[in-house]
């Protein structure tokens, strides 16, 4: 369930403002600083409103308004939520993007160890619809769409010489628990991700 | 939309496939709920509520805490069983970091959306109710704005029953820790795990009461209760954990709660008129049938509170009840709560009068004694209290004397025999060869009336005695010493003797019976399949009164409903027979004849079992196998025996595992790296281990192991089933079962 908020009205205003002025729009509304917590890697603000993150052979760049939680008992996951404000008392995320990071061994098969990491617990049912090699900044990349017990489902995997990326964007409304919903942000997501 | 709390709106990510909700499964689980004892968290999406909890999530239950408190905190067992699936990160169809725990008969619990890294527990780990499996988080597919730092933090709950094709099914796991009827936005309160909610109120209770011992009209009151957990709007009645067996008391009764609770006496308890129980400083109530005993916690020092989670109050209020008659009887209190939860205990405690309880005085006999002697005093039992202070008259058996000791020893039985531990009164009494008077004050040794004690006496030089005064009469009093006979060597001697002795702060009490040995606990059968016997597991008792007194253990089965006295044997293996259900026991024992209650279990045997039986005798055996998915070979585990010889080197077979590629023809020669086997002497279950091997197997690929004897014959277990087309007996072995892991995990099972 997504909730209308005044705030959300005001960013509208704000950018069509800004783009009929030509002018570049700094996307920091709801009047304070990126509400990000991280505690496993470092991160950096740059003059462009982005927010550097970088974790276990991955660095990533997210916009400056995003919501980025970085943490893990030991083991290095990023989430990123384009649209939460933690500063709105009524702000719930709709969208979250989840990265998590596995030892690979390149001499394994991306298929298997796809196809194993996706099936690992018992108790879902998997259905591949398509898979599709991408672009990944310093890697290589699969985009994995299919049904999980039979929720619609997307999933990323990037693979260094070294380690595993899956990148999960998910969705929770009313009308379905699939992750389709977060494509525009995933696509962001992507597009700042470089992994070594 | 479903209501849910505004601070707390959490969707959950369990996602589900299956269909309908089963009614509750024939196999029962006792169900507590899963976070630590003691913490409240409140239901913030229940049963059947889309999207995420229908199908098999359809009995998922959310839990969370206001803001971020939820955060990082325990997640704990909801019952025992074995860890079934681990992923301490990852997306996993929206559960996140989560954990599957088998409780066996086909049902498992699920805890999903734990902190990546957190969960404490590894694959097949055995898992006991109530113990720490991770943390609270908000991995995979959650959503909320309560914990602004960690959006949609909660603990996904769920039980399923897995079917016969390996998919799951909801499974409805009420109750839960008693509750039923969980209802979103209501908080609920644990009671998993260790109970040391009551250990302030246990040690705020004195000892048992300080009595002369010439009033025998007065008994003693130790009761206390264990924790007391109130469910809501339930009024419950602690009849057995605070009924006063023995009234008058000396003492009170104490009462912590963290909510308004009040205390009164039912109409139908057998009241004693002839109690005055004073409440706090100010009101005496007398309690009688009609009257209610209402506690200044119950409306006044604590306000009205509904959010039983943030508020943690601790107050204790002493009802003061002395005796106004003679006549013990009985009465009975009931606690009553009228708010939501509360965690509540009551126990009777006493106060401490000072009498003084052991008093012989008028010395008329001094104790036997000589050189080369030490003296010893037994008292017998029945003391209670705290020993003060103690007075006695003695001297020195010589006209030189030194730094003279005087113990008190605590011991286990009535000969004596088992010595607890030993209170040191002074190590330098100032006895000289005059016959003198000496108080020994400041001691705080506390006496219970079922242990024995003994006064033990001795000086350092030439262990010349201390020799005390006696009185011609009182109730107890044997005195012993080594009596030296020059040529002869010590003579242990005894006689009656009654020692010149003030006790203070103690009572000559009818021997309490002692606290009884804890049950042992977490009993588990194993089974050896092979063997066709159980061998048992469990937690050891403790013996309350003596911590250090060696225990032993007997074990009882039967396949009957009960287990028969005469049954007891010391703890071995079980032999099983299949087709029977086996009720086993087993109790501690001490060395003195005390006995636990039994801790039993019902076994049986694994849904689908067959017996493994012995194929024929061969040199080698081969069997084929491939992998559903590409791992780095871990082990070959072959389930065989070598009936031959069970020497190792030089003495017994050489035994090689010969892996074969039929895909590139590659062929791996393999020796066990168990140090244990050495390759030699293939007894039990070969395991070939290959912890740093490097070799990948792939699907797709044929393989085939190929299990060689040198020199000697092997035999194979192998099922009764003949799925394959040979039969057990064939050489190739078809069904022999064997083991393929790698570091994924099990890749084949035969």
């Amino acid at each position: 369930m997504k909730k209308q908020s005044w705030g959300g009205l005001l960013l509208l205003v704000l950018i069509v403002v800004a783009l009929a002025g030509g002018i570049f729009l700094v996307c920091r509304h709801f009047g304070g600083a990126a509400a990000s917590e991280h505690a496993g890697g470092p991160v950096t603000a740059t003059a462009g409103g982005t927010q550097m993150f970088s974790g276990d052979g991955y660095s990533l760049g997210v916009p400056a308004d995003w919501h980025v939680e970085q943490d893990g008992a030991g083991k290095d996951m990023i989430a990123a939520y384009p649209d939460y404000r933690a500063a709105a008392s009524s702000s719930t995320a709709t969208c979250k993007i989840e990265m998590s990071v596995f030892p690979y061994a390149s001499s394994t098969s991306v298929a298997d160890w796809i196809s194993g990491r996706i099936g690992a617990d018992p108790s879902l049912v998997v259905t591949e619809q398509s898979s599709e090699d991408i672009a990944i900044n310093g890697g290589s990349g699969v985009k994995w769409n299919g049904l999980i017990d039979g929720a619609p489902t997307t999933l990323v995997y990037a693979f260094s010489s070294d380690h595993a990326y899956e990148i999960a964007p998910s969705v929770i409304n009313e009308a379905s628990a699939g992750n389709a919903p977060c494509t525009a942000a995933l696509e962001t997501f992507l597009s700042q991700l470089t992994i070594q | 939309m479903k209501k849910r709390l505004p601070l707390l709106f959490i969707l959950c990510a369990a996602t589900s496939f299956f269909m309908a909700i089963p009614a509750a499964f024939a196999a029962t689980v006792s169900v507590k709920l899963p976070y630590a004892r003691g913490e409240s968290f409140v239901l913030s999406q229940g049963y059947d509520s889309p999207p995420t909890h229908i199908k098999k999530d359809a009995y998922a239950l959310d839990f969370t805490q206001n803001s971020c408190q939820a955060y990082g905190k325990a997640v704990v067992a909801a019952a025992s069983g074995k860890a079934m699936f681990v992923s301490e990160e990852g997306y996993n169809g929206g559960y996140g970091t989560e954990l599957i725990i088998d409780h066996g008969n086909d049902i498992v619990s699920r805890y999903a959306h734990m902190i990546p890294g957190s969960i404490t527990v590894a694959l097949h780990d055995e898992i006991r109710q109530g113990e720490i499996v991770g943390h609270v988080g908000d991995t995979g597919l959650v959503a909320g704005a309560a914990c602004a730092d960690h959006p949609g933090t909660h603990l996904h709950f769920a039980m399923d029953t897995v079917n016969a094709d390996g998919t799951f099914t909801a499974y409805d796991p009420e109750p839960i820790s008693g509750f039923v009827n969980m209802t979103e936005e209501r908080w609920y309160l644990s009671d998993n795990g260790e109970d040391d909610t009551n250990e302030s109120v246990g040690d705020n209770r004195t000892v048992a009461p300080l009595i002369d011992a010439s009033d025998t009209d007065v008994a003693t009151v130790v009761n206390e209760t264990s924790s007391v957990v109130i469910a809501p709007t339930t009024t419950v009645a602690i009849t057995s954990a605070v009924a006063v067996n023995a009234i008058p008391l000396i003492g009170g009764v104490s009462i912590t709660s963290p909510l308004p609770m009040s205390v009164s006496a039912p109409a139908s308890s057998s009241d004693n008129p002839n109690i005055n129980n004073t409440i706090g400083a100010s009101s005496t109530t007398d309690v009688t049938a009609s009257t209610s005993i209402s506690t200044s916690i119950a409306t006044t020092t604590i306000a009205t509170t509904t959010d039983a989670a943030t508020t943690t109050i601790a107050t204790t209020t002493i009802i003061t009840t002395t005796a106004t008659s003679t006549t013990p009887t009985s009465t009975t209190l009931v606690a009553t709560t009228t708010t939501t939860t509360a965690t509540s205990s009551i126990d009777v405690a006493t106060s401490t009068p000072s009498p003084i309880l052991f008093q012989q005085l008028n010395d008329t006999a001094n104790s036997p004694g000589s050189f080369y002697d030490d003296n010893w005093f037994d008292l017998g039992n029945g003391f209670a209290g705290t020993l003060n202070a103690l007075t006695l008259e003695g001297k020195v058996n010589d006209s030189q004397y030194f730094a003279s000791h005087l113990w008190l020893q605590e011991f286990q039985d009535p000969n004596y025999t088992g010595l607890i531990q030993q209170f040191t009164i002074s190590d330098n009494a100032p006895f000289t060869a005059t016959m003198a008077t000496a108080t020994f004050s400041g001691l705080s040794i506390p006496l219970k009336p079922y242990l024995y004690y003994r006064l033990a006496t001795i000086q350092d030089w030439q262990n010349r005695s201390v020799i005390l005064a006696g009185t011609p009469t009182t109730t107890v009093g044997v005195v012993m010493w080594d009596y030296f006979i020059p040529g002869a060597g010590g003579v242990q001697s005894t006689s009656t003797f009654f020692p010149y002795m003030v006790m203070e702060g103690s009572a000559a009490l009818a021997p309490l019976a002692a606290p009884p040995l804890t049950s042992p606990t977490d009993l588990t059968a194993n089974f050896d399949e092979i063997g066709m016997q159980l061998g048992l597991s469990f937690s050891t008792s403790t013996d309350p009164d003596w911590p250090a007194n060696p225990l032993h253990y007997e074990m009882n089965y039967s396949t009957s409903s009960s287990l028969s006295d005469g049954g007891w044997t010391s703890v071995g293996s079980i032999p099983v027979t299949i087709g029977n259900s086996y009720l086993i026991g087993v109790r501690a024992l001490d060395n003195f004849g005390d006995v636990s209650a039994p801790v039993t279990i019902i076994w049986n045997f694994p849904p689908g079992f067959s017996p493994y039986l012995l194929g024929p005798a061969t040199s080698y055996a081969y069997q084929y196998f491939n992998v559903p998915t590409t791992s780095t070979l871990r082990s070959i585990t072959l389930f065989t025996t070598n009936f031959q010889t069970g020497a190792k080197y030089p003495d017994g077979p050489y035994c090689t595992l010969e892996l074969y590629d039929s895909y590139d023809l590659s062929s791996y020669g393999m020796t066990p790296s168990d140090n244990s086997y050495n390759g030699y002497g293939c007894i039990g279950n070969p395991t070939f281990s290959f912890a740093s091997s490097s070799l990948v197997l792939y699907p797709g690929h044929h393989y085939q192991w190929i299990f060689k004897v040198d020199g000697a014959s092997v035999q194979f277990y192998g099922t009764t089933i003949d799925t394959a087309g040979g039969l057990f007996s064939d050489p190739p072995l078809i069904n022999a079962r064997f083991v393929v892991n790698g570091d994924s995990g099990v890749l084949f099972e035969n």
